[in-house]
């Protein structure tokens, strides 16, 4: 156990509260909606839900399918072909690049059996949003991943916040007396005092968590925007398109001789066998040409739990090699770490077991995060009016931002239901809601029964109007036995009931972090919950 | 009781030593771990490692130099490391 004297333990309050004035809330903003993005497979199948069967792996008939888009697409988009299960469980296959524009691409989503559900035709990055199947959990993700701010400032911010992160979780640990002890007491009668050690408990709980999480956001956050640009610059002139070219060569020699493509079927089922696993992503390159390069990817694999590609030869089938992760030619220590990096970030290790806990320990951290927040602004308070400002604000973001991400799929459930554009009726509902519950915040004697009130709510109309805006059924689900969706909505609708009826009794739970009196001196002395 | 003048500018120094200089240090020492780490057999882990350590540098230079005392040795290191990287980028090139 670290033990530091007085004068580093003050330096380390300093920086454990500072750090959480200065990006205390946006942090909470990224674990909120991380939390939240970790479940877009449930996200989507609930917002889209469909009575055919959900895929997660490729398996037989994919080849006669890609060939039947391939067929429709012509050869000016055959550069690059990627196929994988989308979030929703329809599968998705991206064809794209004619050499002038690389990016543009006709996608498809099919079923198991082959059948063309949707296409679209665009960018990459239009077809983000402008993908009705998916759209809501597109949302959620690019909410957490750049908080929807544009290149490159998004995720530049996202991943200093995760550096934020990491100081909050170090210094945290640094003022723990003894660590181990406070894992486990909470010994206090007094309710203020109970508050802070129910913070220190659930932190220190959650502290390898945290650390793990901002450490690995920030490496994902700063790669585009700094990291690889500084990189480039030392070592490739500034381009990044050599350092592509050295981080990922090409493993056959390029020859632009028209050829058949081999059997994707076999392919698939060779690396089930070689991986015992399913294959969950597909990638071709050069499709009909000679140089034609396939790798299988299986996100787990049943020995190391880590990501593995396998390569083969587009034409004759044969592997080229199989390897932990997507950097180089072979597996190494740096593609092994950065595969470890993604497992542990997503939590996909285990399947929906580790995503389950991953999503519950994110809101765990950053319930951590805002009764932090709470203390340190109800303490300075106490010595000066001017934190009242920040104490509404951490009840404004603390519980109005779930309230606004609540009120996310009813922008989206609107805009299927009248031909609007999805992304801007998503924002648009997201913004608003955030602007109304700014008026409580700073307004009412304690914002959060308000919030709850209104987060309750809007869970409880949510099943409606997924079912009314075109959305399956529970009759016609239930027949398909397809229960996600509506095991979903009466998640939402018990939770909506929950909150409704939980204003009281967490408003007497966490009074110990309201401020000493929120209602002095703004006339409402006397109205304190 | 109030800090003495010496005692606030000792402060802002840190605040300027843990805040921007180490952050910059983080930066820079991408430049050095590239140089520095052997590509392995893949040929890889010179043009991944850096990303991979420049949250795990910045961790550890921040709170180093927020809890060293002797602040004069702190800016040293973060400096050190800061002037090290570049040379090793200038001679890299």
């Amino acid at each position: 156990m670290i033990r530091l004297d007085a004068r580093r333990t003050q330096r380390m309050l300093l920086v454990h509260g500072w750090f959480a004035v200065a990006l205390g809330l946006l942090t909470y903003i990224v674990l909120v909606t991380g939390s939240v993005a970790i479940l877009g497979r449930e996200i989507a199948t609930w917002s889209s839900a469909w009575t055919g069967e959900p895929r997660t792996t490729l398996g037989k008939g994919t080849d006669a399918t890609l060939r039947t888009i391939a067929a429709s697409t012509g050869s000016s988009h055959h550069e690059s072909v990627e196929v994988y299960a989308r979030a929703s469980g329809r599968l998705w296959a991206f064809f794209s690049g004619d050499g002038t524009q690389p990016d543009q691409g006709v996608g498809v989503h099919f079923d198991a059996d082959g059948t063309i559900l949707a296409r679209h035709e665009g960018t990459k990055v239009a077809l983000r949003y402008g993908d009705e199947i998916n759209a809501l959990a597109t949302f959620f993700k690019y909410l957490h991943i750049r908080l929807h701010a544009p290149d490159p400032w998004g995720k530049a911010i996202t991943g200093t916040l995760g550096l934020a992160l990491a100081a909050f979780a170090i210094s945290g640990f640094l003022l723990h007396r003894d660590y181990l002890r406070d894992l486990f007491v909470i010994r206090r009668r007094d309710a203020k005092l109970r508050a802070r050690e129910l913070h220190t408990v659930a932190g220190s709980w959650l502290l390898p968590f945290a650390l793990m999480s901002a450490l690995t956001g920030a490496y994902m956050g700063l790669y585009s925007p700094v990291t690889l640009p500084v990189v480039a610059a030392v070592g490739f002139e500034g381009e990044t398109a050599p350092y592509n070219a050295s981080a990922f060569p090409p493993m056959l020699s390029e020859s632009a001789e028209a050829a058949t493509l081999t059997n994707l079927d076999a392919i698939l089922a060779e690396t089930e066998r070689r991986a015992g696993r399913a294959v969950k992503y597909l990638e071709i390159r050069h499709w009909g040409r000679a140089d034609a390069h396939v790798v299988a990817g299986v996100k787990q694999d049943a020995r190391t739990m880590l990501e593995h590609y396998y390569h083969y030869a587009g034409v004759d089938g044969r592997l080229l090699q199989a390897m932990v992760g997507g950097f180089g030619t072979a597996s190494s220590a740096g593609g092994t770490l950065e595969n470890l990096y993604g497992m542990l970030h997503f939590g996909e290790f285990a399947e929906e077991a580790s995503r389950y806990l991953w999503a519950l320990l994110g809101i765990g951290t950053a319930y951590v995060s805002l009764t932090g927040m709470r203390l340190w602004t109800r303490r300075r308070l106490a010595q000066n009016r001017n934190w009242r400002h920040l104490h509404a604000a951490t009840d404004w973001i603390g519980y109005g931002f779930p309230l606004a991400m609540a009120a996310v799929p009813i922008g989206h459930f609107a805009a299927r239901a009248l031909g609007q554009p999805l992304y801007a009726w998503m924002l648009g509902a997201l913004l608003a809601t955030l602007a109304f519950a700014a008026a409580p915040a700073w307004r009412a004697p304690d914002a959060r029964r308000t919030l709850l009130a209104a987060t309750g709510v809007v869970l409880l109309v949510l099943p409606l109007l997924r079912w009314t805006s075109g959305g399956a059924s529970w009759a016609a689900l239930a027949s398909a036995e397809r229960y996600v969706a509506p095991v979903i909505d009466g998640v939402m609708l018990l939770s909506g009931l929950a909150l409704l009826r939980m204003p009281r009794r967490i408003v007497a739970l966490t009074a110990a972090c309201s401020p000493p009196d929120r209602a002095v001196g703004d006339g409402s002395a006397g109205r304190r919950t | 009781m109030k800090a003495t003048g010496a005692e606030r500018r000792r402060a802002q120094a840190r605040v300027i030593l843990a805040g921007p200089l180490v952050l910059l240090a983080s930066f820079a020492s991408l430049a050095g771990v590239f140089v520095f780490t052997p590509p392995g057999v893949a040929g890889v882990n010179h043009l991944v490692m850096p990303m991979l350590l420049q949250p795990i540098i910045w961790a550890a230079l921040f709170f180093y130099a927020s809890l060293d005392e002797r602040l004069g040795r702190a800016y040293l290191v973060v400096l050190g490391i800061i002037g090290l990287s570049l040379a090793a980028a200038a001679a890299y090139r």
